[in-house]
């Protein structure tokens, strides 16, 4: 399957053991990733605090430069940009007369972002494409190494399921249900808890940092509470609050944690017979010991 | 640093627009923050041009969807 990918800034910059373990894990997925080189931020909901037109413009941009590799899917990692992207995007097909305006601005490049009964481009998180293009079916056939006794808290994040009717959430499309269905999938055991759908407190680190701490924080002991062997995240800036700020986190709630939170395309990866070293897991913070131990007894018990 | 999550030679040499890129960029800043008035649709403006519009619910008057 050929896909426009667009990495986001965050997995190309402060976590780029996401970008590198989704390229080791696109091949066994059959993904060609045809990388939006040229496309900039989706301003992360800022921009289009500041200036909606302009936010328009530079995500219409990326849409159009989607569209020229040919495809009609395009696909982020990254769920803050998957809710910047979609804000967008229903603007932009919901009314031609502003789509129009918007491509007067890509006009210089001669770009120009296409939509109609004959095009439409699709923009799916990693998540998404998991479960509705590659089936949870065909991606069970693909498990080399069963997750079996690893224990997963999945931690969705704001932007991936909030606002629903953005988003797309529907009973034919349970997409709050997806990181579940996709931990089963690979056969992990899904954990349960407190922080599942809440922020991670990123959003608001530069405002209030202590506040954003203690979010991170209550979430990352929510999970250990109810035995997590680690989480695992759909979207880079909630792993920046999760892992790299993580003890701070600690600090700041009082307590020990010390719990791994892994990408998604890195707990893909495992189950896809991939080592935590290759998925880049030396670069976490918290050290993912748990996920590294459970990997080598599986390797050690193996049939030779 | 201490982990190799970030190092300087990524930061130096990681990912970067080139500069027909970058130009095109700072056109379309200038062009868009250059304008006096600026268009603002509702922020949850949804729907399909080939489908009826419900009636708008408060919001400017350019946040109505059109209809073809």
């Amino acid at each position: 399957m050929r896909v426009a990918y667009w990495p986001g800034c965050v997995s190309r910059g402060f976590t780029p053991e996401l970008h590198g373990s989704m390229a080791k894990v696109a091949p066994l997925l059959d993904l060609e990733l045809v990388e939006l080189d040229r496309a900039c931020c989706t301003g992360a909901g800022v921009i289009a605090e500041h200036n909606q037109e302009l936010a328009d413009s530079l995500n219409a941009r990326t849409f159009a430069l989607a569209q020229q590799t040919g495809t009609d899917l395009m696909m982020n990692i990254c769920s803050t940009c998957q809710g910047a992207q979609s804000e967008c995007q229903q603007r932009l097909d919901a009314n031609s007369e502003y789509r129009a305006h918007i491509n007067e601005n890509l006009a210089d490049e001669g770009l120009s972002y296409e939509h109609g009964p004959t095009r439409r481009l699709t923009n799916k998180n990693l998540l998404w494409l998991l479960v509705e293009e590659i089936g949870l079916d065909a991606l069970r056939a693909k498990v080399k190494r069963p997750l079996s006794g690893l224990k997963v808290g999945p931690f969705y994040g704001c932007y991936i399921v909030r606002p629903q009717d953005r988003i797309g959430i529907s009973e034919e499309r349970p997409r709050d249900r997806y990181m579940q269905m996709v931990i089963e999938a690979l056969g992990g055991t899904v954990i349960d808890y407190a922080g599942v759908y809440k922020c991670c407190g990123f959003p608001i680190i530069t405002m209030n940092m202590e506040a954003s701490l203690a979010m991170a924080g209550r979430h990352v002991g929510d999970a250990i509470d109810a035995n997590a062997d680690c989480l695992v995240v759909p979207c880079p800036l909630c792993h920046l609050n999760l892992d790299l700020q993580q003890p701070l986190a600690a600090r700041q709630v009082g307590r020990e944690l010390g719990l791994p939170v892994l990408h998604l395309p890195q707990l893909l990866g495992l189950a896809l017979g991939l080592e935590p070293k290759d998925l880049g897991m030396s670069k976490h913070v918290v050290r993912p010991t748990s996920v590294i131990d459970w990997s080598s007894s599986v390797i050690a018990g193996a049939p030779a | 640093v201490l982990r190799g999550k970030v190092n300087v030679r990524g930061a130096l040499l990681g990912h970067k627009l080139g500069s027909k890129d970058l130009s095109a960029l700072k056109r379309i800043y200038h062009k868009v923050e250059g304008r006096k008035e600026r268009i603002e649709l509702n922020l949850y403006v949804v729907g399909e041009e080939e489908q009826p519009e419900p009636a708008p619910v408060g919001g400017p008057a350019s946040s109505e969807s059109e209809q073809s």
